[in-house]
């Protein structure tokens, strides 16, 4: 899945079934749960409470896991329910050399992901993908600022721990906002980092007390903000006023983000059509809610594979990577994120990207 | 036995209450549905394994009867608790690609392309319809009186025992339909591309069973060569037991094309009830048939987990009775006696039947 494939020799059909990489992956997991030929499996060898709804899980990986750096994150697979869901984390500590990872996450009312992570316990086997993302990933300027909220904090925490250990450490000053001093997370581990770091100043702000951080405060908590190199994570909206503070400043080219949602597709019930993006992101169709996507799909021109037209054969099936449907035969909405869907009885109720 | 037809608000509330029973079991899928499919792989391929171990290192006929037995084992399992009902897509829910319709393949010479084609489309679509369902007859058997006798249907019960005994074969062709070649209906090109999968999926089949693991076990070449023949021809044998037993069987009605113009999805439901039979026996019965013991569930749910049929069973039974609908179920000999007596039967011509009052 994200490991190399094997050689074009071994993949040979003629091989088959000696190379069924699925059926020696299970026999190889009835002797240890982490081995796998073509999966990261960790086992999680700790858990950390860290504050109310979030847990660090650390992991160590089998030998395929090719190792990360600090402010990239990377996908967690975990059975909800009998469903294989995949969420993206960050890691949150820097590399270390027992090859332990942190993964620090907040359990969202919806997340399924978070919700399974929370229920771990110390020895289970999870799948991992390889590390990924670019953020944080430019040499330290010798001034900067990181600004996180909530559990953005968590690539900022790696990016701090491997800055920490360098030579020369850049003056940073962390601004961090959570909605009370019980959700602080990395509380201890940053005040320690503080100490054995003057050039690090944190500043914390409390939305319970204080109401939501205005971005046009930023200046008056730090006037040299002008000269510092910024990297942003946190909850979108946050994110967004602070991108757009920093475009009326003019300083977008310092500010380096990153997005917990990459692709979003905005709900919008008045709207009549939607439109249907391909996987490479350029528009393919417009469909109409009430509308089957096959039906859009062949009225514009488009000859996606179909079989009985009723939902039962599942020719039609077809990989969404976001945006939710209505199923017409089970009249259930879907979920917002990847999955399958059948175009024959699927309606839009947003816009929607599919691998077509 | 007559058809049953239903009409107006009847209709609207049989097929209602038909939709109701499938949302209530689909909401309820989850982790107990996930642990047996991943067990019955499990199992599978340690039977696989067992299977094919003694038949290329054992010594003995002892070992090689046990070693077939296992590989059929294995294969029957494979073919019908898995790959059948994988393939139509009752796992995919599980977003594990190696459980997936997409992407399954399975242990026997058809590729899922062409089964895909000829069964989840046209078979569960048209199902018993005359002239549109491949699967009634094969385009072999003469199966019902209002199909036209021809002196060449006096030969139907030996050509059964041989597509009984290479029925992978007949499914695997099924698709390809070659009686339009040669009735000129079709080019030679058509075949060439809907054959490519079948072509690529068969001689993988054979090297594996008859060139690679009789390499693999160098001078016992010969028993593990004959082993696997066998064990795919007691494969053949029983899937195709179970297989008549769905569709043909002495009660199982056949439908016109005219019956079943603007057809809504009650009436499908009717047509699916009326046109399958079920087998009535144990918990490791149903597994080894891949819960095609009931076909007439599966018809109305062909993308339900297959482990649920037996839990819905009664339930859609005591719908048919409230609907006066005839619910076709039998033990194993029964059902696979009439079968096979409605194939002899109509070896022989019969009267045509008075016209079905609708």
């Amino acid at each position: 899945m994200n490991v190399p494939t094997l050689p074009l020799f071994w993949r040979s059909p003629w091989l088959k079934p000696l190379n069924d990489v699925q059926a020696w992956n299970t026999l190889l997991q009835g002797i240890n749960a982490t081995w796998s030929i073509d999966e990261v499996r960790a086992r999680v060898v700790h858990v950390v409470h860290e504050c109310a709804d979030v847990v660090s899980l650390y992991l160590k990986p089998n030998r395929l896991f090719q190792g990360f750096k600090p402010g990239q994150y990377l996908a967690l697979t975990l059975p909800c329910n009998g469903v294989l869901h995949a969420r993206n984390f960050s890691l949150s500590n820097a590399p270390q050399a027992d090859g332990v990872v942190r993964l620090t996450i907040k359990s969202k009312v919806d997340g399924l992901v978070s919700k399974a992570a929370a229920l771990l316990k110390t020895g289970a086997v999870v799948r991992l993908s390889q590390a990924a993302g670019d953020f944080g990933q430019t040499q330290p300027k010798a001034k900067q600022v990181l600004i996180a909220a909530g559990s953005g904090i968590t690539p900022m925490m790696a990016i701090l721990q491997s800055w920490a250990k360098r030579e020369s450490r850049p003056d940073v000053t962390l601004i961090y906002s959570c909605r009370d001093a019980n959700q602080w997370i990395f509380r201890e581990e940053l005040q320690t980092l503080v100490h054995q770091w003057p050039e690090l100043r944190l500043l914390t702000h409390f939305s319970a007390e204080h109401g939501r951080l205005q971005a046009n405060t930023l200046k008056q908590w730090i006037p040299d903000l002008n000269e510092r190199a910024a990297l942003l994570c946190g909850p979108e909206a946050f994110m967004a006023d602070v991108a757009a503070f920093y475009e009326s400043q003019g300083l977008s080219a310092q500010l380096q983000q990153e997005h917990f949602q990459t692709r979003k597709t905005e709900m919008n019930p008045n709207a009549e059509r939607f439109r249907v993006f391909a996987a490479d992101g350029r528009s393919a169709f417009s469909a109409a809610n009430g509308q089957s996507l096959l039906e859009a799909a062949e009225h514009e021109g488009l000859k996606p594979a179909h079989g009985c037209r009723r939902g039962i054969c599942m020719t039609c099936q077809c990989r969404k990577l976001s945006g939710v449907v209505h199923n017409r035969l089970t009249d259930t909405r879907s979920s917002a994120g990847e999955g399958w869907i059948q175009l024959c009885v699927s309606t839009p109720l947003s816009d929607l990207h599919l691998e077509l | 036995m007559a058809k049953t037809f239903l009409h107006g608000e009847r209709l609207a509330a049989f097929q209602a209450e038909l939709d109701q029973l499938r949302a209530s079991v689909m909401a309820d899928l989850g982790e107990v549905d996930a642990r047996y499919i991943r067990r019955v792989r499990k199992i599978t391929q340690a039977s696989a394994i067992a299977g094919r171990g003694l038949l290329m290192f054992g010594i003995g006929p002892i070992s090689w009867i046990s070693g077939i037995a296992a590989l059929a084992h294995a294969k029957i399992l494979e073919n019908m608790e898995l790959g059948h009902n994988i393939l139509h897509g009752q796992y995919d829910w599980m977003n594990d690609p190696s459980f997936h319709s997409k992407h399954y393949s399975w242990d026997m010479v058809c590729a899922p392309e062409n089964w895909k084609q000829s069964h989840n489309i046209e078979h569960h679509n048209y199902t018993n319809i005359l002239g549109k369902d491949q699967d009634y007859g094969y385009g072999l058997f003469r199966l019902s009186s209002a199909q036209r006798w021809r002196p060449s249907d006096l030969m139907q019960p030996l050509s059964y025992v041989l597509l009984a005994a290479n029925f992978q074969w007949g499914i695997a062709i099924q698709d390809l339909k070659l009686g339009r070649l040669f009735k000129g209906r079709m080019s030679l090109a058509r075949l060439k591309h809907t054959a490519a999968p079948f072509m690529k999926k068969a001689s993988s089949q054979l090297f594996k069973d008859y060139v690679l693991f009789p390499a693999l076990a160098f001078w016992q070449w010969p028993r593990v060569m004959l082993g696997n023949l066998i064990a795919n021809g007691i494969r053949n044998v029983w899937t195709n037991a179970v297989i008549f037993c769905g569709h043909f069987t002495t009660h199982a009605q056949t439908f016109t094309l005219k019956e079943t113009k603007d057809e809504c999805r009650g009436r499908w439901y009717l047509r699916q009830i009326q046109g399958s039979s079920n087998l009535e026996g144990s918990r490791l019965l149903y597994i080894h048939t891949g819960h095609l013991s009931h076909q007439i569930e599966h018809h109305l749910f062909p993308d339900m987990p297959a482990r649920r049929y037996p839990e819905i069973a009664p339930k859609v039974r005591e719908i048919c009775e409230r609907y006066g609908i005839h619910y076709n179920s039998g033990g194993f000999w029964k059902q696979y006696a009439s079968a096979l007596w409605r194939i002899t039967r109509y070896a022989f011509p019969s009267r045509k039947p008075a016209l079905a009052t609708n």
